[in-house]
């Protein structure tokens, strides 16, 4: 029996998930399978299988070694064995003639392994660089960077929440819209971007129609202590590596203590290559920036969080994080600065009414009449903000801040923006028409083909949406509302994406494949009869062939095809030792012979 | 330490809670490498730029030292990018030395060949040095220090500068302590001066930099030149060397418009020195007209790009810059650095005020409302013509006119920008103006009243802003401004900080037409007082 049989064989008992999980490893499309031959072919693949070995941690990479160099099943580390058919580099030969299971390694693994030469001593070669292990270092640097890149994800969290973030290109994002990140972090743009690949790894955001939305775990993210932020993203981190590498890279980083990461990522994949390499860097880039590692050296929680220990590593990198405070040091010159962290809940408070300036270990914010007209809107009394600014700095409000919030409330809704009738679809109206007049006359806000009324008022054909932030962006504090006058708050739009149920195509393809195996067995197609035949024909391999005779009854044949040709097939009954010729019409099922 | 003043952010800047019982102890670290940026009442914001750790340097501190400083004050930990960045920065400075041979000749010398051999690569500076001396010393053209020194600045690589300093001709020059006395801040201003060689002494208007100039000149024994930005303000240097220094008036000359004197003191404006004739700066030969061992640049911030390039050729002279700011509008900080030298002194305004050495000050912004009429000409006017109209509103006068009946009989100043506005002004108050216009006899005399007390106001123009001393100015009016001007601001604020002989506090008021740009750019020029440390309060004119 052929090696394509007896692996599609084996692919049919595996679960839903497992294949899953191998059509990842194995980087393959299950579009185009007609049947779990297809599937079996692709998984001996060279590529696929190259795939699949380059991705190997050590023991696992070792053992394989050993086998394709003919090394027995029980000789080789039982737990690699297993999880090298797990991934069908190997796998379980049916047709063995032992009561125990056995193992075959897939040809062109072998192929791949042996071009490789020997593993065995490839251990840290002289020229590894050892780095300056000063844990203590280590530990305060990761601390920074993870207090860093928590604010940073909390930062995107309330930029995407508040602004229309494009996608560009598959999942990537403009300049501008990095830009202000990386300004309001005082960080490079290069960070930014990382923080958006880590954002949509963990989930907190994903591009859909077009734009960057909050992911489906956002909203549970600002609820998060920042060392529970730590575990979440630990977490990630960890699923990512996969339970075996993690397994693996544990084992290697206790064993040499005074190489770098990369250093035990290289010797923990011996066959990597430039894919892997390339998630070795994603991994290794991530471990910096939620504080694994500082500068290559590992932390004192970088085992635990290998462990699946991300309580105790928690406990320990909380010690290392900035705390959190409830105080705001309030200016005259309008700016507010946290001197810390600052509580979540308080935070989200503050922004309603506060621009941001910096994010940092200190923040900064600055109070303006659009910024408090923005807090107005979102259903803050001035009084709540006054009590907040006051309870948080313990002292009396500066006076020009107290005379911004008086003078902010005052003109509340004096400019408003309504849904129009028709091609207007927007109306912008004032008791003040000498504002109106100043709108009009306004060169920022001419691309919105503003125009006046008979009736005084303005109106454009743009959405009121669109008017309503080009009247901010030019300094005008406008508010939108309803057709009753009620304000609407502009974080009522939604932006979040977690109602988006997430069908792969792969659960399609495998609940199609598993479809046809069964109508395969009880009623199969001519096109399936044939390809079974033409399958069979091609690895001389055998087929139980069910046939119907003229009078409606069922026989059984074990046959060895030989053609297939005018609507007959011709082969060898291989128990009867007779060659025989049957119409197709009349063939019920052929199922390969394992 | 666990809960430090200092907060360092990963973008260098360092932020120092006032509050804090280590506050006073971590600034004056801080001051050796950081630049004070902004300094409101209670969280002050320092920046870590190259300049400032390169400054540091020049002063003999290493990366060590100024980490030390960071831990020792922060409250959390510091960021690991801003370690490796301070360790990297200050690790440039010096390894490229510009030096004397045996014979006197300069030459550009480094322990590190492969720094050498880096920048004698680049095309500009090998334009500047002659040949290589052996594997680690180039010659360097006896011109090119100046030019060197700004060449290896901006590729990363600055010099120490050990070439030292012509002595310059020998002249007796002493304080004359008679009636009073020469402030701590300012003794230490000037060693700090002398022991760096050349540099910046920043110190906030009405603080007594002539008296450091002048002190400096007591050290250096020299013959001095001493280049000011007008002709009123280099006759009232005049007059000040004449009154603390043993300095006579025959000693020391006026090199500007009108008068053109070379003596063992010699007083010129940048207006002379950049005037060209034909194409050519025909005062240049000034700069050597004498043997001048120490050149003092009055405010160093506004020093004109040509002078630059003259003093680029100065740099065997000792010069001393003094500067209320070093910020500059233009960004030639780097040139400031290179060609006059580093900062050797600072001193934040308020800490000065604190010590009673300038007058404290109140600020207010005073809110307009434009009448109808004039809102809607507001309104439908061009963008660019807006600012002219909101500014010179004429529903300022009657507010001018309240202010100053509330504030009768106090010396006052109407500052202006537009001269239109200005003349109206002047003619609706009935109160001498002055204005570029007015010549420079007449505006001394006009000065000369005001300080005697027999005007009481005058209205002026932008001629005002700056190197005119006015002690007894206690309230000044701003009608108008160049727009968003921070130094400006400051430099009308400035004309009030001469301490009050009664210690009252000036009264700096900004009118404003609310809803305005007028409203905008006020909040840009405030930006730097704001930053100082002052706050403005807000007024309605109707209130007044």
């Amino acid at each position: 029996m052929t090696e394509a049989i007896k692996l599609a064989t084996a692919l049919r008992k595996k679960s839903d998930s497992e294949l899953t999980q191998l059509l990842s490893a194995r980087q393959i499309s299950s579009a185009n399978f007609r049947d779990f031959l297809d599937f079996a072919d692709a998984v001996s693949d060279l590529k696929s299988v190259k795939n699949a070995v380059s991705a190997l941690p050590r023991s696992q990479a070792l053992a394989l070694a050993a086998l394709c160099r003919g090394a027995a099943f029980q000789d080789v580390d039982a737990a690699a064995a297993r999880s090298l058919a797990k991934q069908f580099l190997i796998f379980a030969d049916e047709s063995a003639p032992t009561s125990t299971p056995n193992y075959r390694v897939l040809e062109n693994a072998k192929t791949v392994v042996l071009a490789f030469g020997p593993i065995e001593d490839k251990t840290f070669e002289n020229t590894e660089i050892q780095v300056d292990h000063n844990l203590e270092t280590a530990n305060r640097d990761a601390g920074v960077a993870a207090f860093e890149t928590m604010q940073a994800l909390t930062e995107l969290h309330f930029d995407v929440d508040q602004r229309l973030v494009r996608e560009v290109g598959k999942r990537g994002v403009g300049l501008p819209d990095l830009k202000r990140l990386a300004q309001h972090l005082r960080q490079s743009v290069d960070f930014a971007r990382e923080i958006y690949r880590l954002a949509a790894h963990t989930k907190l955001l994903a591009a859909s129609d077009g734009r960057w939305m909050l992911g489906a775990e956002s909203d549970a993210w600002l609820e998060l202590s920042p060392a529970d932020r730590f575990k979440s993203l630990a977490s990630y981190w960890l699923q990512s590596l996969g339970e075996e590498s993690a397994r693996e890279l544990l084992a290697t980083s206790r064993h040499f203590q005074g190489y770098s990461l990369s250093a035990l990522f290289r010797q923990t994949y011996p066959f990597a290559d430039e894919v892997v390499n390339s998630r070795i860097s994603t991994h290794e880039a991530f471990a910096h920036l939620i504080g694994l590692t500082a500068g290559q050296v590992r932390t004192s929680w970088f085992e635990l969080v290998l462990e699946n220990n991300l309580d105790e590593a928690s406990s320990q990198i909380e010690k290392c994080l900035p705390q959190t405070q409830e105080r705001l040091i309030i200016q005259a010159d309008l700016s507010l600065i946290a001197p810390g962290p600052l509580p979540t809940h308080l935070e989200i408070e503050l922004r309603r009414f506060a621009e941001t300036e910096q994010i940092s270990m200190a923040s900064t914010y600055r109070l303006s009449a659009l910024s408090i007209s923005h807090g107005l809107e979102t259903g803050l009394s001035e009084l709540e903000i006054r009590e907040l600014l006051s309870d948080l700095s313990a002292k009396e409000l500066p006076q020009p801040v107290d005379y911004l919030i008086r003078e902010a409330n005052d003109r509340f809704g004096r400019l408003t923006v309504t849904t129009g009738p028709g091609e207007a679809r927007s109306l912008v109206k004032s008791v003040d028409q000498i504002l109106l007049t100043e709108i009009l006359n306004e060169t920022k806000l001419r691309p919105f083909g503003i125009r006046q009324s008979p009736e005084g008022y303005l109106f454009s054909r743009f959405e009121p949406d669109v008017i309503y932030f080009g009247l901010r962006e030019s300094g005008f504090s406008a508010i939108r509302v309803d057709g009753a006058g009620k304000v609407i708050s502009p974080r009522s739009v939604a932006t979040r994406t977690s109602s988006i149920s997430v069908i792969t195509s792969v659960t399609t393809d495998l609940e199609r494949l598993r479809d046809h195996d069964e109508r395969l067995g009880t009623d199969p197609g001519a096109d399936d009869l044939t390809r079974q035949i033409e399958f069979a024909l091609k690895n001389r391999s055998r087929l139980l062939i069910t046939a119907t005779d003229r009078a409606g009854k069922s026989h059984e044949f074990m046959l060895e095809p030989k053609s297939l040709s005018n609507g007959r097939l011709r082969g060898i009954d291989t128990k009867a030792e007779i060659e025989r010729t049957l119409p197709l019409e009349r063939l019920t099922s052929a199922v390969p012979i394992a | 330490m666990a809960d430090g003043p200092l907060i360092v952010q990963s973008d260098k800047t360092a932020l120092l809670e006032v509050d804090h019982p280590l506050a006073v102890e971590a600034r004056h670290d801080l001051a050796v490498f950081a630049e004070l940026e902004r300094a409101p009442e209670h969280v002050h914001t320092y920046r870590i730029t190259r300049l400032g750790l390169w400054n540091a340097r020049a002063a003999g501190h290493d990366a060590d030292f100024v980490l030390g400083v960071l831990d020792r004050y922060a409250k959390f930990a510091v960021p690991t990018s801003v370690r490796t960045d301070i360790t990297e920065t200050m690790g440039r400075y010096g390894r490229l030395v510009i030096e004397r041979d045996e014979n006197d000749e300069l030459v550009l010398s480094s322990q590190a060949g492969a720094v050498l051999v880096e920048v004698t690569r680049h095309k500009k500076i090998a334009e500047l040095l002659t040949h290589p001396r052996s594997q680690n010393v180039w010659g360097v053209a006896p011109w090119a220090r100046g030019q060197l020194k700004q060449e290896l600045l901006k590729l990363g690589w600055p010099a120490e500068d050990l070439a030292g300093y012509a002595e310059g001709t020998p002249h007796e020059i002493a304080l004359n302590q008679s009636g009073w006395q020469i402030r701590g801040y300012q003794t230490e201003a000037v060693d700090k001066f002398w022991h760096g060689g050349s540099g910046v002494v920043v110190l906030p208007c009405g603080a007594g930099k002539t008296i450091v100039g002048a002190a400096a000149m007591s050290v250096a024994k020299t013959n001095t030149l001493i280049l000011v930005t007008n002709t009123v303000s280099a006759r009232q240097w005049k007059t000040e060397l004449i009154r603390r220094t043993t300095l006579t008036e025959d000693e020391i000359g006026e090199y500007s418009g009108s008068v053109k004197e070379i003596k063992p003191v010699t007083i010129a404006t940048y207006q002379i020195l950049t005037t060209k004739r034909k194409t050519e700066y025909s005062h240049l030969s000034l700069l050597n007209a004498k043997d001048w061992g120490l050149v003092v640049y009055d405010e160093v911030h506004l020093l004109p790009a040509p002078i630059f390039k003259m003093t680029a050729e100065l740099q065997a002279r000792r010069r001393l810059g003094l500067t209320a700011t070093l910020v500059r509008e233009d960004g030639k900080e780097g040139d400031v650095f290179s060609l006059i030298g580093p900062k050797r002194f600072d001193a934040p305004w308020k800490e000065i005020e604190a010590q009673g050495y300038i007058a404290p000050a109140a600020c207010f912004e005073v809110r307009i409302d434009l009448p109808e009429d004039e809102r809607l000409s507001y309104a439908v006017s061009q963008q660019d013509e807006r600012y002219r109209i909101a500014s010179t509103t004429d529903s300022k006068i009657s507010v001018v006119k309240k202010l100053m009946a509330k504030h009768r009989g106090e010396p006052t100043l109407i500052i202006g920008q537009y001269l239109d506005q200005i003349d109206k002004m002047a003619e609706e108050l009935k109160v001498p103006k002055i204005t570029g216009a007015t010549p420079v006899d007449e505006r001394e005399v006009l000065f000369q009243k005001f300080r005697d007390g027999e005007v009481t106001a005058l209205v002026v123009s932008k001629v005002a802003n700056f190197s005119v001393d006015l002690p007894e100015a206690s309230v000044a009016i701003q009608i108008s401004g160049s727009y968003g001007s921070r130094q400006e601001e400051a430099q009308r604020l400035g004309r009030l900080l001469r301490p009050k002989a009664d210690g009252r506090t000036a009264m700096f008021y900004t009118l404003i037409a609310r809803d305005t740009v007028d409203q905008d750019f006020a909040q840009n020029r405030q930006r730097f007082l704001a930053e100082q440390g002052y706050s403005y309060e807000i007024l309605d004119a109707v209130k007044i």
